[in-house]
């Protein structure tokens, strides 16, 4: 048995592990929707949906609340600097280990239980790398046993173009093999016919999806029973493509509860069309910061949706569904509470459950266990 | 091990972990389990560990109570959430019993399960009780259904290893005198002519009828009786003794029983009634001041003096007695008298004392050889009581004092007899005296209160009984309403300890301090018939279910 260094060095390759940290502190996501390409195409001068009124609706709050949503998605991931990778003579890169966590709880009578849950660990090396040294660390790490679950290895690409610093690459890439396994996730429901129009899924966070997208029509099939919901969002997205453009968040301050705003539309990098709307699901009086208890819906747009817009009906269907989520809360367990659906805290808090802690994973890369 | 008995799994935490002790469980949703229901658990090397369900809880995820407020859209108590919280019940059990005698922490995660009556009997050790000892408890049922037979070990509830027996609890709901009743029939029914029991009737005719059979009792109830292994029939070989007065041309006795069944009993030799006369009771009467304070000794001295004293001769009649004491009060009659040294106050107190009680009617000049009036003497009956007798002695009619010395006497005779302190000509039986006698009082606080005057001769003879009386084979069967009234001494024998249905202000009282909190909770909710018992035997205390009396229970009930 060897050790992560001396497995390397078994490779002429340089690993140093002078420092082993969590990174997710250092790079927090200060918006859910903060990944949305700078290519994508916003229109919200007009309507996207069949009302093509461009004011705020008021929907009719059901004195019975219903909802069309029975299962709730979300994806989840830790990652630790466990060392730098020296290439030879030439460049040095981070090694990121990620524990990558995905997975949906159902809801019967109004319980929670979980779904499926998708679990798994990842070492990720710069795609600098000697790719037949590569091949080989990746066949010892993947025969290592001692990782529960077991270490798959996985390369990542540093652009400078795109990405802030080494770090933020990898960073990026478990968010992709995250998004991937929430796609599985889906396609496994999809397969099984258990969505239906009134046994929707809710994922937390926009619908991007793009590493994933295949650009069939199959993809965007799986989204017909789906919807995005983001507690947080960007304010400063601008309305429209002038100078002059107003920011969102001042259009949307003034959402009384049961409020949403039109459905606007996007296209982004695929070509996939999405629409999305804000919806206010916390009275003013009863929260702190203006834009508290407002959520960011989105839904792709698929054949008749991507000419027409969607069926104001629906829309209005899925708001008020989402309005009736709004209780219970999780009120003093998470600052976004006002925001935050509690069935996909539940889906969140499952599967943080399942994670190993900090320091037991990171000093697993540290310890005799590579064979 | 089938995986439908699994009602949770263990559940260790950072800052709740297991210990030798105890241990927490979570809940399957939709279980239903009680305190004092027993479980168990697999634990190393392939051990059992079982333990008795002390506290359950449920919890949530909400951190407080604002959080729920808020989650119920800041306080609309119409709200109709989409979705439950998430919610769970853990239980808190105490370990009780390993069957390997390891007595490690139970590991996080292990499936817990209910027990059968089988485990039960494992887990409270009733199968290491001899079945020579074993006398019926009643009935443990549990909340999956499982009703186990309870046994006292006999070692330890009649001696010699342990002994006496209190029953606790408010009058009306906590059944002590049907429970002790339940367990004086286990006892004859088991033991037959090794033991002779006395009971003391305090209520009514509550006990007068104890030959009787019920008829208000049932199938359901006679089969609680079958279950525990013991005959649903009245008791045997009864004999009652009723204070005599004289209450119409045939009927001598001072109580509440109808006329109709007195005659009967009358005519069956069944009936007494009993007497104290000076010549025969004399030195009884101190029992007379076991409750009054004595602080000088003037009434021990003044005792003394008329046990000791010519002017106090012993073919006296009580009105003689009261005179020669009115006397004393006088003060040129006392110069001529002995006991000068004791002040005409305290005389005089005595007298008042002495014509207070002294005017009963159980206060004859002699016994009559009238057999209609069938008198007896109480402290020589007992002498000659034998093995299987049942003496049933009525004090319901009495007055405190007089109460205090019919039991003074009664315990005071038991004493004598099981010491031999008698002559040849007192005891006629051919029989040995019993091996075991159990006397049942209730209103202990009466005569042994916590407040007792230290000079109480009937506290000294109760003293000497729970201390030493287990091996000499005589034990104290006693009720009373609150614990906390009875001297520590008498109580802190008693081994073995029944709690029934009492108020939150007698739980709070030091007696009850080594019960844990939700027991002791729970004895201000027990329903009539539902008992707590502590017993040397069981590892925990217990909580039991005892059948519907046998015998008649008199027109009071």
């Amino acid at each position: 048995m060897s050790t992560l260094q001396e497995l390397f060095e078994q490779k002429g390759a340089m690993l140093f592990q002078n420092e082993s940290i969590a990174l997710d502190h250092y790079y927090l996501e200060p918006y859910q929707d903060a990944n949305d390409e700078d290519s994508d195409v916003y229109n919200m001068d007009s309507p996207f949906e069949t009302d093509e009124s461009k004011k705020k609706r008021r929907l009719c709050v059901q004195s019975r609340p219903f909802s069309l949503f029975k299962y709730f998605m979300d994806g989840s991931r830790r990652t630790y600097k466990v060392g730098d990778l020296v290439i030879p003579g030439r460049k040095i890169y981070p090694v990121i280990a990620a524990q990558v966590r995905a997975g949906c709880v159902e809801r019967n009578r109004r319980k929670v239980n979980s779904k499926e849950l998708f679990a798994k660990n990842y070492l990720l090396l710069s795609d600098s790398f000697n790719e037949v040294n590569y091949d080989e660390i990746k066949r010892c790490i993947d025969r290592c046993d001692k990782f529960n679950p077991s270490v798959t290895v996985e390369k990542y690409s540093y652009m400078k173009s795109k990405d802030s610093s080494p770090n933020s690459a990898a960073i990026a890439k478990a968010n992709s093999l995250m998004h991937q396994m929430e796609v599985d996730i889906l396609s496994d429901m999809v397969k099984a016919e258990i969505l239906e129009t009134d046994k929707m899924l809710i994922v937390d966070g926009p619908l991007q999806f793009l590493a994933e997208d295949s650009k069939k029509d199959e993809f965007a099939d799986l989204f017909y029973n789906v919807v995005g919901v983001s507690k947080s969002f960007d304010p400063n997205l601008p309305t429209s493509d002038k100078r002059s453009s107003s920011h969102v968040g001042a259009f949307i301050l003034d959402l009384k509860y049961g409020e949403r705003t039109p459905v606007f539309r996007k296209k982004n990098s695929m070509m996939r069309v999405f629409g999305f709307w804000y919806l206010r699901i916390r009275k003013r009086t009863n929260i702190k910061n203006p834009l508290d208890g407002i959520i960011k819906v989105e839904k792709m747009a698929i054949r008749e949706d991507i000419k027409n817009g969607f069926n104001t009906d629906v829309i209005d269907n899925i708001s008020l569904s989402l309005l009736a989520e709004g209780i219970p809360t999780c009120h003093g367990r998470d600052n976004r509470w006002a925001s935050h659906l509690y069935p996909i805290y539940m889906a969140e808090t499952m599967i943080k459950s399942t994670f190993s802690s900090d320091i037991y994973f990171i000093n697993q890369f540290q310890r005799n266990v590579f064979k | 091990m089938e995986k439908k008995d699994i009602i949770g799994k263990v559940s260790a935490t950072e800052k709740n972990p297991n210990s030798c002790d105890e241990f927490c469980f979570w809940l399957k949703d939709g279980i239903i389990l009680s305190p004092f229901d027993i479980v168990k658990v697999n634990n190393v090397d392939g051990s059992i560990t079982f333990g008795v369900v002390q506290d359950i809880f449920h919890i949530t995820d909400s951190p407080g109570h604002i959080s729920n407020f808020v989650s119920s859209d800041f306080g609309d108590v119409g709200a109709e959430p989409m979705t439950s919280r998430l919610a769970l019940s853990y239980a808190k059990a105490t370990v009780i019993h390993n069957n390997n005698e390891i007595f490690m922490p139970v590991w996080e995660g292990c499936p817990v399960r209910t027990c059968n009556a089988e485990d039960i009997r494992i887990a409270l050790g009733l199968n290491d009780i001899p079945k020579d000892s074993a006398i019926s408890a009643g009935l443990l049922k549990a909340s999956n259904g499982v009703t186990v037979p309870l046994d006292y070990n006999g070692e330890f509830l009649i001696g010699p290893e342990g002994a006496h027996l209190n029953v606790s609890g408010i009058s009306g709901l906590a059944t002590k005198t049907s429970y002790i009743m339940f367990l004086l029939k286990a006892i004859q029914e088991k033991l037959g002519e090794r033991v002779a029991i006395i009971v003391m009737n305090v209520k009514g005719d509550d006990l007068l009828h104890v030959h009787q059979e019920n008829n208000k009792i049932n199938n359901v109830q006679k089969a609680d009786w079958k279950s525990l292994g013991v005959e649903c029939q009245p008791f045997k070989n009864v004999t009652y003794y009723y204070p005599y007065k004289k209450m119409g041309m045939d009927i001598f006795s001072n109580t509440s029983l109808p006329k109709e069944d007195l005659r009967e009993l009358y005519s069956e030799e069944k009936a007494y009634n009993y007497i104290y006369t000076f010549e025969h009771d004399s030195s009884k009467i101190d029992m007379l001041f076991s409750n009054v304070d004595d602080p000088n000794f003037t009434i021990e001295s003044i005792l003394n003096l008329i046990e000791t004293s010519s002017f106090f001769s012993g073919d006296m009649t009580w009105e003689v007695f009261k005179e020669t004491i009115r006397k004393y009060c006088d003060k040129n009659e006392s110069k001529n008298r002995e006991g000068k040294d004791i002040t005409i106050q305290s005389w005089k107190k005595f007298s008042r004392l002495i014509n207070n009680s002294i005017k009963n009617s159980i206060f004859v000049n002699s016994k009559s050889g009238d057999k209609k009036q069938r008198h007896c003497y109480l402290s020589d009956t007992i002498k000659n009581i034998n093995g299987g007798d049942m003496m049933v002695i009525d004090i319901a009619g009495l007055d405190e004092q007089m109460q205090l010395l019919v039991f003074g006497d009664t315990i005071r005779a038991v004493y004598d007899l099981k010491h031999g302190n008698y002559d040849a000509d007192e005891r006629t039986s051919e029989k040995e005296p019993p091996h075991k006698i159990v006397v049942f009082v209730d209103e202990l606080n009466k005569y042994a209160p916590s407040t007792s005057p230290k000079s109480s001769p009937l506290l000294a003879n109760l003293l000497d009984i729970t201390e030493r009386g287990r091996q000499e084979g005589i034990i104290l069967f006693s009720a009373e309403q609150f614990r906390s009234a009875i001297h520590d001494r008498v109580k802190g024998n008693c081994g073995t300890n029944v709690y029934g249905r009492t108020n939150a202000i007698e739980v709070s009282k030091p007696d009850y301090r080594y019960i844990p909190n939700v027991y002791s909770n729970m004895m201000t909710r027990l329903g009539k018939g539902d008992l707590i018992v502590q017993h040397p035997v069981f590892k925990t205390l217990l909580k039991l279910k005892f059948p519907y009396p046998c015998y008649h229970q008199g027109g009071s009930k």
